[in-house]
C-alpha cells in the first residue's frame, strides 16, 4: 500500500472514532456531509464512468426512501431486513429502467431529461397512491440512536469511493473508459457495452436508494415532494461536477466543500444563503470549469514548474 | 362526450399549446445558437410574469403593454448573461462535453439566484392577476377572454419568429450558426454577435411568455421549472431547430394535457407531458440515429 492509501485509511479510522468527542450539532453536520459524499459519489459511479449524465438520479433516492418506509412501517420488518429490501427494490427498479434506457445508445441530453421525467412521473404516482400515504406521506418510528445514521452513511460513503477505486483498476474499468471515449468503437472492439452500462447503473442506483432509505428513517417522515425533490437530483450533479466528474476524489471534495459551504452560509446569512451559494458556484465554475480536481492539478503543476525554474536559476 | 365538451377541451389545449410553443421557440433559439440547455429558462419567464403582475397591480398597466417591456428587459438580461457568463466559459473550456457540463452548473446557479431573489423580494405568496376574466361566448363555447388573448398573441409572436428566422438576414445568420458554427464563421458571420442576439431573443421570448402566463396561471418564485420542462418536451418532439415542428408539438402537448386532465384527472396533467416525452425519445432512439449518442 502506498502513502496515499494509508492516509485514506487513517482518515476513515479517525472519522469512525470521532463521534466519541463531538457535539450533536457537529454530528448532524457530518451526517449531512456523508450523505452528500455518498450521493455525489454514487452519481459519479454511473455518470462519471459512462458519460451518461443523469438529471433524475434522485428517483432512486425516493424509491429507496419509500421502500424502506413501507417495509418498516407497513410490512413491519426489522431495520436490517428493511435495508435489504430497499436495496433489492432499487436494484430491480434500476434494472428495469436500464433495460428501457440503456439497451440502445441514446443521446446524453435526452437520457438526462428522460431520467428527470421518470422522477416526476413516479412522484405524481406516489402522491396519488393511497397505500403510500398520498401527498401526506408516511411517518416512521425514530432512529434509536444518531450513531446509526452516522455510521451507516459513513460506511456508504466509504463503500462508494472504494467501489470506484476498485472498478477503475479492474477489467470493467478499461471497458468503461472505452465507452466513455467512444461507445461505438468500444462495442466494435468487443466490449459488452450494454452489460457494463447496466451494471454501473444498477450499482449506482442501489447505493443512492440505500442512502434514501437511511435518510427516510433519520427524518422519521417522508412525503413525495421531499423524497422525489428535484433539488436532490440536481445537487448530486452539481457537487460531482463541481469537484470533478469522473475522478475518484473529485465528487468527494465537491460534496464536502459544497455541504460545508452551504451549512456555513445557512448560519451566517440565513436570508441570502441560496443567492450567495448560487453566485459562488457560478464564479468557481467560471474560474475553473473542470472542477476542484483540475484546480489542484493546475496548482501542483505550477508549484513543480516554480520548483524547476528555481533549480535552474540557481 | 358531447361535441361542445370536445371543443372546449381542444380550445384549452390550444391556449396552453400556444404558450408552450412560444416558450419552446425561445429555448430552441438559445439551444441552437449556443448548444446550451438553459435550465433557468423558466426563471426568465417567472421574472416577466412578476414584472407584469406588479405593473398591473401598482399602476394598472395592461399586460399587453407590459409584454413588450418584459421582452425588452429579458432581452437585456439575456445579453448580459451571455456576455458575463457564457462567453468567458467558452474561452476557458476545451471540449464540448466540458462546456456542456459547466453550463449546466452555471444555469443551476442562475436558477438558484433568480428563484431566491424573487422569494426575497416578493415572498412565496401565490399571485394572481385578474385581467379580462369575463367569459366570452363564441358559437356556444364559453371561454375567458384572457385565454383567447394568450392563444392569439402567443401564436402570432411564434409566427413572427418563424417569418423572421426564415426570411431576414439576421434570422438566416442565426440558423447558419445553429447548423454549423465553424462554417458560419468562415462565411463571414459574426458568431459572437449572433450568440448575444440569440440569447437575447430567446430570453425576450421567455419574458413575453411570462407576461402572457401571468394572466392565466398563478405566479410563484418556483413556477419556472415546470415551464422549462414543458418547453424542453416541445423542443425535442418538434425536432431541434424546426419552427414548424415546434408549433405542431406545442399544440399537440397542450391538447393532450387538456384532454388527459379532463379524462384522467387534473393531477395527471403534467405527467402526460412526461410520458409523451419519454415515449417519443425511446421510440426515436430505436429508430433514428439522430437520437443516439454521437455527441457525448
Amino acid at each position: 500500500m502506498s502513502r496515499k492509501h494509508w492516509a485514506s485509511l487513517a482518515l476513515v479510522v479517525v472519522l469512525a472514532i470521532l463521534p466519541i468527542g463531538i457535539s450533536s450539532y457537529h454530528m448532524s453536520l457530518l451526517v449531512s456531509v456523508y450523505l452528500a459524499v455518498a450521493l455525489a459519489g454514487s452519481w459519479n459511479l454511473f455518470a462519471g464512468t459512462t458519460g451518461y449524465v443523469s438529471l433524475g438520479h434522485g428517483l432512486f433516492f425516493g424509491i429507496g426512501a419509500y421502500s424502506f418506509a413501507v417495509s418498516l412501517v407497513t410490512l413491519g420488518y426489522g431495520p436490517v431486513a428493511s435495508f435489504a429490501l430497499t436495496a433489492l427494490c432499487t436494484a430491480v427498479c434500476a434494472t428495469v429502467l436500464g433495460f428501457v434506457l440503456l439497451t440502445t445508445r441514446i443521446r446524453v441530453a435526452y437520457f438526462a431529461i428522460v431520467m428527470l421525467g421518470f422522477n416526476e412521473i413516479i412522484k405524481t404516482v406516489v402522491a396519488n397512491t393511497k397505500s403510500l400515504g398520498s401527498s401526506y406521506g408516511l411517518t416512521l418510528p425514530p432512529v434509536p440512536s444518531n450513531l446509526i445514521a452516522y455510521y451507516f452513511l459513513l460506511g456508504l460513503a466509504v463503500l462508494v469511493v472504494l467501489l470506484f477505486f476498485l472498478i477503475q483498476r479492474s477489467k470493467w474499468g478499461y471497458g468503461l473508459k472505452a465507452i466513455l471515449s467512444d461507445e461505438v468503437a468500444a462495442e466494435v472492439t468487443g466490449v459488452n457495452t450494454v452489460a457494463l452500462k447496466m451494471a454501473m447503473f444498477v450499482i449506482s442506483g442501489t447505493l443512492v436508494g440505500l442512502a434514501g432509505g437511511m435518510i427516510a428513517w433519520h427524518w422519521s417522515y417522508i412525503d413525495p415532494y421531499m423524497a422525489f425533490d428535484l433539488a436532490v437530483s440536481f445537487e448530486m450533479v452539481v457537487m460531482a461536477v463541481f469537484g470533478g466528474i469522473g475522478s475518484l476524489w473529485g465528487p468527494v471534495m465537491g460534496a464536502v466543500a459544497m455541504s460545508l459551504l452551504k451549512e456555513f452560509l445557512n448560519t451566517a446569512v440565513p436570508q441570502l444563503h441560496s443567492i450567495i451559494f448560487g453566485g459562488l458556484v457560478i464564479i468557481l465554475i467560471l474560474w475553473c470549469p473542470g472542477g476542484i480536481v483540475e484546480l489542484v492539478v493546475n496548482l501542483r503543476r505550477r508549484l513543480k514548474k516554480a520548483d524547476a525554474t528555481d533549480r535552474t536559476t540557481r | 362526450m358531447e361535441l361542445n365538451t370536445i371543443l372546449q377541451v381542444l380550445l384549452f389545449g390550444v391556449v396552453w399549446g400556444g404558450l408552450y410553443t412560444l416558450i419552446a421557440t425561445g429555448l430552441n433559439v438559445i439551444y441552437g445558437v449556443m448548444k446550451i440547455l438553459n435550465i433557468a429558462h423558466g426563471e426568465l419567464l417567472m421574472l416577466g410574469a412578476y414584472l407584469t403582475f406588479w405593473l398591473f397591480t401598482l399602476w394598472d398597466v395592461s399586460p399587453l403593454v407590459s409584454m413588450p417591456l418584459a421582452a425588452l428587459a429579458m432581452f437585456a438580461f439575456g445579453v448580459i448573461i451571455q456576455k458575463l457568463l457564457i462567453e468567458p466559459l467558452m474561452v476557458r473550456t476545451k471540449t464540448l462535453a466540458a462546456f456542456e457540463n459547466a453550463t449546466l452548473i452555471i444555469f443551476f446557479g442562475v436558477l438558484l439566484i433568480l428563484q431566491n431573489v424573487a422569494m426575497l423580494l416578493w415572498t412565496a405568496d401565490y399571485r394572481v392577476l385578474s385581467y379580462l376574466n369575463d367569459p366570452v361566448t363564441i358559437g356556444g363555447l364559453s371561454v375567458a377572454a384572457n385565454r383567447l388573448v394568450v392563444a392569439a398573441v402567443a401564436l402570432a409572436v411564434s409566427g413572427l419568429m418563424y417569418v423572421g428566422m426564415q426570411y431576414t438576414l439576421v434570422g438566416k445568420a442565426i440558423r447558419a450558426v445553429s447548423e454549423d458554427r465553424d462554417t458560419a464563421k468562415l462565411m463571414g458571420i459574426n458568431v459572437k454577435q449572433i450568440g448575444l442576439l440569440g440569447f437575447g431573443i430567446g430570453a425576450a421570448l421567455a419574458g413575453t411568455a411570462g407576461s402572457l402566463a401571468s394572466t392565466i396561471y398563478v405566479i410563484t418564485p418556483t413556477v419556472g421549472l415546470l415551464f422549462t420542462i414543458k418547453a424542453f418536451t416541445v423542443m425535442v418532439i418538434g425536432g431541434l431547430g424546426s419552427q414548424m415542428g415546434i408549433l405542431v408539438a406545442g399544440l399537440a402537448l397542450g391538447v393532450l394535457e387538456s384532454g388527459a386532465s379532463y379524462i384522467i384527472g387534473a393531477e395527471y396533467k403534467d405527467v402526460t407531458g412526461y410520458v409523451l416525452l419519454i415515449g417519443f425519445i425511446l421510440w426515436k432512439s430505436r429508430t433514428s440515429s439522430a437520437f443516439r449518442g454521437e455527441i457525448k
